[in-house]
């Protein structure tokens, strides 16, 4: 069977009810959209359907699946996302529902991207999704959780031309026995003192590194962030106030907080937490290693 | 303060895991994770509803074998209840007695040699994410257009950063509702 479903077919796997569809009168009025490029997948125990307009490609569309996606070819799907895409302006809904609204068509691949994957962060019942940078030092598992602009893909190169292992820049994602799985996905930057939110991907081997295979326990949560010439002083984090930190960063925590608990529990008991300002990435790196 | 009270432990909608020397408590109810030292974690342990202020200072100085006054168990319980970790129907708020903390510490004693009871606390911040754009933003010529809600269902809590991202509102920091320094003495 094609993968590329009709968008009646999609439609009658997610689901949609002519009432919903009746909702908000801004929707009404494009129902002679025609979605031109309809794809169904599942990441991690999510499935999510998603219907475009003339602009986006099916292979595009492939290449803006989260990691370890999988094309469905019957459904129901859990989540749907509806993307209008103009020379004008682009909406993108999620569940008939408007997510958000940007003038032109420029910024719909990496929009959709992120929902993509913010979703299935959000949403996946079987593994714990921490926004984390993750490498490995000699068999021993590195975490360094953040939030967007805390430097994280920054020190996580930095630690790969150190001789690290690259598992992640985006996410750690953890078992139920808290071993850290790689995320694959080119290490994004932003460049340096750019005035934007783009990014340019490179692949590990632009920083003489190499992707991790193996899953590993943690051995180290590093907490930190950049500050312009901060110095590198760790403290020792109880594994409580370690939790505390790593939950803030866990984005499954929300619907499942039973099992992102119980797995952060297992991750603190066999790891040792530090937190620190840092200043240049370089720096830190070194000192991080050191630690390992 | 009253010493006869006797405070219940909340149970319903907390997940509750034992660390060495801590217990952290998730409470699903208000999206909020609380991390409990070792001796409001005893403190905690010992609300039973049963169980009287007094009588708690005596059980948990025994298990540390130290001397434990009442306040110390009332510096522990404002805490718990203010972050609704044991039930409501008797007040153990320490502002109802017109009593700081600051002043209760000072009743406890300089030469005490064991833990101050501390509930570090967090709001998950996920919940005030729920539904938010993480992506690169339109430009700053036209400002405000990301995330901005237009149905009245949708919870983008998101703002456009001067950098042109989509970022989440401030992240809540962590709390602690005990005395900064932890253990008296040292």
């Amino acid at each position: 069977m094609d993968a590329e479903l009709s968008m009646k077919a999609l439609e009658n796997k997610v689901g949609i009810l002519p009432e919903l569809e009746n909702k908000s009168a801004e929707i009404q009025q494009r129902n002679n959209t025609i979605w031109t490029t309809t794809l169904a997948f599942e990441c991690f125990g999510v499935k999510i359907g998603i219907l475009a307009t003339a602009g986006l490609l099916l292979d595009e569309l492939r290449a803006l699946l989260p990691p370890s996606s999988n094309e469905l070819k019957e459904g129901p799907v859990d989540k749907f996302f509806k993307l209008i895409i103009s020379e004008t302006e682009s909406i993108l809904y999620e569940n008939d529902f408007e997510k958000l609204r940007f003038p032109g068509n420029k910024w719909v691949s990496e929009a959709l991207r992120g929902q993509l994957k913010s979703c299935v962060s959000q949403f996946t019942a079987e593994r714990v999704f921490i926004h984390a940078g993750v490498v490995a030092h000699q068999d021993r598992l590195i975490l360094i959780p953040g939030e967007g602009f805390s430097g994280k893909t920054t020190l996580t190169a930095e630690l790969v031309k150190a001789g690290a292992i690259y598992y992640s820049d985006d996410f750690a994602i953890l078992d139920q026995n808290a071993l850290v799985y790689p995320y694959p996905k080119p290490l994004s930057l932003r460049q340096k003192g750019a005035n934007t939110g783009e990014q340019t991907d490179y692949d590990v081997g632009h920083f003489g590194g190499v992707q991790g295979i193996n899953p590993l326990p943690v051995s180290l949560v590093v907490i930190t962030e950049y500050q312009a010439r901060a110095r590198w002083r760790p403290q020792t984090l109880t594994p409580g106030e370690g939790v505390l930190e790593i939950l803030r960063h866990t984005n499954n925590s929300l619907r499942q907080p039973q099992f992102a608990v119980e797995v952060l529990q297992k991750v603190v008991i066999q790891a040792k937490i530090i937190k620190s300002k840092r200043g240049e990435a370089e720096k830190a790196a070194r000192a991080i290693l050191q630690e390992c | 303060m009253n010493n006869t009270k006797q405070p219940l432990a909340r149970k319903e909608g907390l997940i509750v895991q034992e660390l060495p020397d801590e217990v952290l408590v998730y409470d699903a109810a208000n999206d909020k994770a609380h991390c409990l030292n070792e001796t409001a974690a005893l403190v905690w342990k010992h609300c039973d509803g049963k169980t009287n202020v007094a009588e708690i200072a005596k059980i948990v100085g025994r298990e540390l074998n130290a001397s434990v006054k009442d306040e110390f168990v009332w510096l522990a319980l404002d805490q718990l209840e203010k972050e609704a970790l044991i039930e409501k129907e008797a007040n153990f708020s320490l502002k109802t007695f017109g009593i700081s903390r600051r002043e209760v510490i000072k009743r406890i004693g300089l030469a005490s040699v064991i833990a101050l009871p501390i509930v570090t606390s967090l709001l998950n911040p996920m919940s005030a994410q729920a539904g938010t754009c993480t992506v690169p933003c339109t430009p700053a010529s036209i400002p405000g257009l990301c995330g901005t809600p237009t149905a009245p269902t949708v919870n983008c809590q998101s703002i456009c950063t001067s950098l042109n991202v989509c970022a989440p509102v401030a992240v809540p920091r962590i709390e602690s509702k005990g005395a900064k320094k932890n253990r008296l003495g040292s």
